[in-house]
């Protein structure tokens, strides 16, 4: 069984700077033994970076790096024992499938017959048990991939580090791979770094999703945390609040948004009295009203999109852009392109942001 | 679109290249056939090759220096432009620049000024030709090994390798040398055609070498010459062929049918 309560690995106040240019500052992150993390956040923001600062690839950064309670900082990446998955497909091409799940175990000196069986066992787990005398050019980018994650498997790795490894695969296959990426981390036990620029896939794998923001964490939580109360308005701007509307705020904690006056939620930190703001409202937080109710707003429905359950309308405020409002499907049937809507938003509290 | 060339041009290029190639070889070839003198063709000219005392000792000496010469390009050259990709990025041009020199500098200051750089006991003895050879053949290999290990995702390839365990010394020879081995087998038959066949530099040194040795001897024979010539183009195709072959082969027995893809 595996327990979720020591820490297996502790990355303190890592620091990395390119020349003039700070890449990470103030990192630090502890992971728990058999937990996966997943960083998420924007191209350049660091995640990289901190991946391979944990596999030793890179050496020269400040700050220190415990693995299962030994300080690891400076160890070269041959003696972490970390398996890694790139971004790019990184299949030793000259070798066979097979070859290259064992070529952790060669250089081990792992006898022969043992690496024979523990390949077939990993290739086995990955559904490519009947791939491996193929060559990697003979493999879709998906098998690429799966095959990678069992040579990093091979080793029986202290952490498994995930660089964005979906990222150059088409959509279907995308979600496919990682459902069993999660399903293996969590039948082998191993510690899981898994950094992506994708909400959604960051909030679908992950024990735990680390918003990170120009070198530095902002806010790590479970994902229902993180979406649910998102700490700052970068982070909630990455877990799909799409809406920035202009508002003011009017008196201690409260803000005008179109018609309507709502609470602030208590993350926004100190604003004074008729400040210009944006107010991010998710588009499920709007409800439709009819045209008489206080605080409404109507508008007029520019685009319609039907997904399933939810539609997803794009509606003219009278603001610069086009605010998208989801309605469940049966509440917007009656609605057509053209017609006049309104709507009030429907949260106690909203997060607004200097503008 | 409309087609640049009609098939009947491109047969009538490719008639008037194969004549401006093959024919200077027939002709030679023809020409090495020709008895003394007189008419009719025999081997004459070719069994003169083999009756000339030095033959085989020259052969031999020139083969083992093309030998010395791929050997060196291999254990330094290789790993260097290896190590150029892989750490020294921010060189790369620089190096490229360096690389073209041995092409630029004449041969007479590249031979007095690099033999006064080795220690006495190389300068003494033949064997330091090959190091020469090395040098002169930089322009080339250099090219070769740039382009074969740009073809490659070669950061990517040696960070999972040495996330793997493996030392940088076993990267080079178990994933990266395996990797790029069509470009590396180019590097060292350039290296090894052009050790087989310099000339200036190894007589300015005062070393005797087949192609020296050729020279010297054909001053007293026209047609012997021609028939030495011809032996040396078709020892290199030999060479090419038997590389070439070895190659495909090993990669044939490799290959597999491919499946369908998921
Ligand atoms: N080798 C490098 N030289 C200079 N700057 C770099 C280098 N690698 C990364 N950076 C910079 O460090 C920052 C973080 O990069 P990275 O960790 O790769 O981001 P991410 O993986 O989140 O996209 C970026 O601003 C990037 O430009
Ligand atoms: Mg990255």
């Amino acid at each position: 069984m595996i327990t979720k309560t020591e820490t297996a690995v502790s990355l303190s106040n890592i620091a990395k700077h390119y020349g003039s240019v700070a890449a990470l500052h103030d990192f630090s992150l502890d992971i728990a033994s058999g937990e996966l993390v997943a960083l998420l956040g924007p191209s350049g923001c660091g995640k990289t970076t901190v991946l391979r600062i944990l596999g030793g690839l890179d050496l020269e950064h400040d700050g220190n790096i415990v693995v299962a309670g030994t300080d690891i900082t400076g160890m070269p990446s041959d003696k972490r024992n970390m398996g890694m998955v790139f971004q790019a497909y990184s299949l030793f091409p000259n070798m066979t499938v097979e070859e290259n799940v064992e070529y952790g175990l060669r250089v081990r000196k792992v006898s022969v017959a043992e690496r024979r069986k523990r390949s077939a066992e990993l290739l086995e787990m990955v559904h490519l048990g009947h791939r491996g005398k193929s060559l990697p050019h003979q493999l879709s980018g998906g098998q690429q991939q799966r095959v990678a994650l069992a040579r990093a498997l091979a080793i029986s790795p202290k952490v498994l580090l995930l660089d964005e490894p979906l990222s150059a695969l088409d959509a279907q296959v995308r979600v496919q791979i990682r459902e069993e990426i999660r399903r293996i981390q969590l039948e082998t036990g191993t510690t899981t770094l898994f950094v992506t620029h994708d909400q959604e896939e960051a909030m679908a794998v992950a024990d735990r999703v680390g918003v990170m923001n120009l070198g530095q964490l902002e806010q790590i939580d479970s994902p229902a945390t993180l979406y649910n109360n998102p700490k700052s308005p970068f982070a909630a701007s990455f877990v799909g609040i799409t809406n920035k509307i202009p508002a003011e705020i009017v008196g201690s904690g409260k803000v005008k948004i179109l018609n309507q006056v709502v609470s602030v939620s208590e993350y926004a930190g100190k604003m004074e009295n008729g400040a210009k703001v944006v107010a991010l409202v998710r588009p499920e937080n709007f409800e439709m009203v009819s045209e008489d109710q206080s605080g409404s707003t109507t508008g007029r429905v520019v685009t319609k999109s039907f997904l399933g359950p939810m539609t997803k309308l794009g509606v003219e405020l009278g603001i610069p852009s086009l605010v998208s409002v989801n309605l469940t499907s049966s509440d917007a049937r009656k609605i057509s392109i053209g017609d006049s809507l309104s709507l009030v938003v429907s949260s106690e509290s909203v997060m607004v942001d200097r503008v | 679109m409309k087609r640049l060339f009609s098939s009947g041009f491109k047969y009538l290029v490719l008639a008037i290249a194969l004549i401006f190639f093959v024919l200077p070889v027939v002709s030679a070839l023809e020409f090495s056939l020709r008895k003394t003198g007189g008419h009719g063709h025999a081997l004459t000219n070719y069994s003169w090759i083999f009756q000339q005392e030095d033959f085989s000792l020259n052969l031999m000496i020139s083969l083992k220096l093309a030998a010395l010469t791929a050997a060196i390009t291999l254990l330094t050259v290789v790993p260097a432009v290896a190590y150029l990709h892989i750490e020294g990025q921010r060189y790369k041009r620089l190096f490229e620049f360096l690389a073209i020199l041995p092409l630029v500098v004449p041969v007479v200051s590249l031979a007095i000024g690099a033999q006064k750089a080795m220690p006495e006991f190389i300068q003494n003895s033949q064997y330091e030709l090959a190091f020469f050879y090395v040098v002169i053949s930089i322009p080339y290999t250099f090219q070769s090994l740039n382009v074969g290990l740009s073809s490659i995702p070669l950061k990517t390839l040696v960070e999972a390798s040495r996330s793997l365990g493996a030392s940088f010394r076993k990267t080079i020879t178990m994933v990266i040398l395996p990797a790029i081995r069509s470009a590396v087998n180019a590097a060292l038959f350039l290296a090894i055609t052009l050790s087989f066949g310099e000339f200036t530099l190894t007589s300015l040194l005062h070393w005797e070498t087949f192609p020296v040795w050729i020279t010297r001897v054909s001053q007293g024979n026209i047609l012997g010459s021609i028939a030495l010539s011809m032996f040396s183009l078709i020892g290199a195709w030999l060479l090419l062929i038997i590389v070439q072959s070895a190659q495909t082969f090993k990669s044939r027995s490799k290959s597999q049918p491919k499946e369908a893809a998921v």
